[in-house]
């Protein structure tokens, strides 16, 4: 028995879509998203990014850092010496999930014998949310 | 020996002025060979940091980093007038004056930081007659630096020193005890151009200086 009776070429293109599909879905996970805090209030801040800490971020000033979690949390509190004190905490998303579906399709050239059709196919649509967080000083409780 | 030794300036310097004298070529390759050896060394001193990189970013007028103690080893091959050396530096930065100006604001802080350094140097030598010895040295180095700091439960580091590559040139005087042990004073130059960088663009060079004294051994 040849291969090609074992796997019919309908068979092989079905595996080849889903290979491809999943590989576009496990690429979209490593996705980095870029992550602005920025400072609102007239002292100086320390940052935090996914635990990372930014020591001393001026008034007006803004930390920039790329993440590739599906969340990211981001806390902040005055630099220390400054008369000052309270902080902030927050978790967001960094990307949005979206499942797909699409219906197969076939179609025949008239007159001739031979059908050209396309796989249903779903998946996973994920997309970057970019993250700006601007802390002014109500924020720091 | 010793008197090769003695005298060795003086038949390098005769064995200069001779043009294409064998007799001179040979003399000089004695001292050369006898100046050539392996060399490991140790130094303790002083770290002085330079310019406007220790500096509180916003407490005006206070330092955040003083100068303190270093520590240096290094292995270095001589060949004839030129030593090649690998050396290990590491600088303690004094943060007191920090820790005090945030207790007299009433926020009680623990502050340490030091700055290791790992550099390969070229050590061009000014002056070989034994017992008194002088080079030269330039190189290039790589900055780890090592902080943290604590503050309302709170630990984190200064994320503003940042490792990298940077320069350091210097000059050294030997004094030999013996054949092969030396005393050794150096005063250098460090300069690191991306040493200090906050997460909101600031930057600063950072530089010191490292005096030390040490011990040398040829091995």
């Amino acid at each position: 028995m040849s291969a090609r009776s074992i796997f019919p070429k309908s068979f092989a293109w079905y595996v080849t879509l889903g290979l491809l599909v999943s590989l576009s879905v496990s690429y979209s996970e490593d996705i980095n998203v870029a992550v602005t805090v920025a400072n609102r209030t007239a002292y100086y801040l320390h940052v935090t990014i996914n635990g990372k800490a930014y020591t001393n971020i001026a008034p007006e000033n803004s930390v920039n850092e790329e993440v590739n979690t599906a969340t990211v949390s981001i806390s902040a509190f005055y630099s220390p010496a400054q008369g000052r004190s309270g902080s902030f905490s927050k978790s967001y998303p960094t990307v949005s999930r979206e499942n797909y579906r699409r219906s197969g399709q076939t179609s025949c050239n008239n007159g001739r014998s031979s059908c050209t059709s396309t796989a249903p196919e779903t998946g996973t649509r994920i997309t970057s949310l970019p993250v700006r967080v601007e802390i002014f000083p109500r924020d720091l409780q | 020996m010793l008197n090769r030794m003695k005298y060795g300036p003086a038949l390098l310097a005769i064995s200069l002025a001779l043009p294409n004298g064998a007799w001179g070529q040979f003399e000089m390759e004695q001292v050369d060979k006898e100046f050539s050896s392996w060399i490991i060394g140790i130094d303790a001193g002083y770290f002085q940091p330079l310019g406007t990189w220790t500096d509180h970013r916003y407490a005006r007028g206070v330092d955040l980093f003083r100068g303190s103690v270093a520590f240096n080893v290094d292995l270095e091959r001589r060949m004839r007038r030129v030593g090649v050396a690998l050396n290990a530096g590491y600088a303690n930065l004094n943060a007191g004056a920090w820790e005090d100006y945030a207790a007299a604001k009433g926020d009680r802080i623990e502050s340490s930081a030091s700055l290791l350094h790992f550099s390969a140097l070229l050590r061009p030598y000014l002056k070989t007659s034994k017992p008194d010895v002088v080079n030269l040295e330039l190189g290039v180095l790589y900055l780890l630096p090592q902080s943290q700091e604590r503050f309302a439960n709170r630990s984190y580091d200064y994320d503003f020193l940042t490792r990298g590559f940077g320069f350091i040139a210097g000059l050294r005087y030997e004094r030999y005890l013996n054949r092969t042990t030396a005393l050794a004073l150096r005063i250098s130059g460090v300069l690191v151009p991306s040493g200090v960088q906050y997460a909101d663009g600031e930057k600063h060079l950072l530089s010191g200086l490292p005096i030390t004294m040490g011990i040398r051994f040829e091995l």
